[in-house]
């Protein structure tokens, strides 16, 4: 016990800790810890128990764990029994793994953010661009929304990203929005004047006010 | 490895830490309380508060209030504040400060 035991912090089975952990690159928790952990690697061994907050790049979870934990990438063993709001990027479960709790993929922080100045690159350059690249944009939405899990986070992105690319798209076919716009607007035309002459067509039964306006009022 | 309760050296802790049987060992800075059955601090480490143990070894720096059977200070050893050993030993160049006594 003597020996200096490599540089990671262990909370022996058996131990039990109260407060606040700070600048532990690793951790290793075999006991029953109650803290608020900031860490690199956090280890919940097997018949460890960590109630508190957790903010870690690392984390292996064999034992108990309930709180709030943002985490980079988790790996939950067969052992394991999960409970709180997890936020991650990536994660592992094992066959046998207890979850009762609130997972949030929050992937989008890293990658949208430099994903952002590329977007506005991309509409100055857009009549540039060739169908192709829009393509692969496409592809990549498709990608991006399957992959979502949170629903606050898939909100923020299909508005963010599939109209961009719409936009896109308008820029590049002037002449096909064009037409897309005339059709639009005849389409309109001609409902307006269906309208219209359904309306008269209705008044030729002349059952009164009535008549005439439910229609109306339905569409 | 796992054996052995370990507060490695620049880790930060605050609280009350109960060993349980194992062992525990501080490298890093402590403040609060512990209860074990053997507690070694460090040549690195330091610790504020109580500190109630069977064995207690101090390498590093102590200050506050120890309660244990046995107690040996190494040489790098400071300890600053009340005592109380059954068994106490100081080795050579260990700086002790404060009032030691026998636990009643």
């Amino acid at each position: 016990m003597d020996k200096v035991t490599g540089n990671k912090a262990v909370i022996a089975s058996g131990a039990d800790f109260k407060g606040q952990i700070k600048n532990a690159p690793a951790i290793e928790i075999h006991g029953t810890v109650e803290a608020d952990i900031k860490a690199e690697k956090l280890t919940i061994g097997d018949g460890g128990k960590f109630v508190g907050a957790a903010d870690i790049e690392l984390v292996v979870i064999s034992g108990h764990y309930d709180g709030n934990m943002d985490a980079g990438s988790i790996w939950a063993t067969a052992t394991a029994e999960i409970s709180g709001k997890i936020q991650y990027k990536t994660i592992q479960l094992d066959r046998g793994a207890a979850l009762n709790c609130r997972f949030v993929h929050n992937w989008k922080q890293e990658k949208m953010l430099p994903k952002k100045p590329a977007g506005s690159d991309f509409k100055k350059e857009a009549s540039g661009i060739k169908r192709q690249e829009i393509a692969d944009k496409k592809m990549e939405v498709g990608k991006t929304k399957k992959r979502n899990v949170g629903p606050t986070k898939r909100a923020n992105d299909s508005s963010d990203d599939p109209t961009s690319v719409m936009h896109s798209q308008a820029e590049t076919k002037g002449i096909d929005g064009s037409d897309f716009r005339l059709f639009a607007n005849r389409a309109k035309i001609s409902s307006y004047k269906d309208k219209k002459a359904r309306g008269r067509r209705l008044g030729i039964f002349g059952f009164g006010s009535r008549a005439t306006k439910l229609p109306d009022a339905q569409g | 490895m796992d054996d052995v309760t370990h507060i490695i050296n620049g880790m930060d802790i605050e609280g009350v830490l109960n060993g349980g049987d194992l062992p525990v060992l501080v490298d890093g800075r402590f403040a609060g309380e512990i209860h074990a059955e053997k507690v070694t601090l460090g040549e690195h480490g330091f610790f504020v508060g109580k500190l109630f143990a069977s064995h207690v070894e101090i390498s590093g720096h102590f200050n506050g209030e120890l309660v244990c059977d046995t107690l040996n200070v190494g040489a790098t050893g400071k300890v600053d504040g009340s005592v109380k050993a059954d068994t106490l030993s100081i080795d050579l160049g260990a700086e002790v400060m404060g009032s030691i006594g026998r636990r009643s």
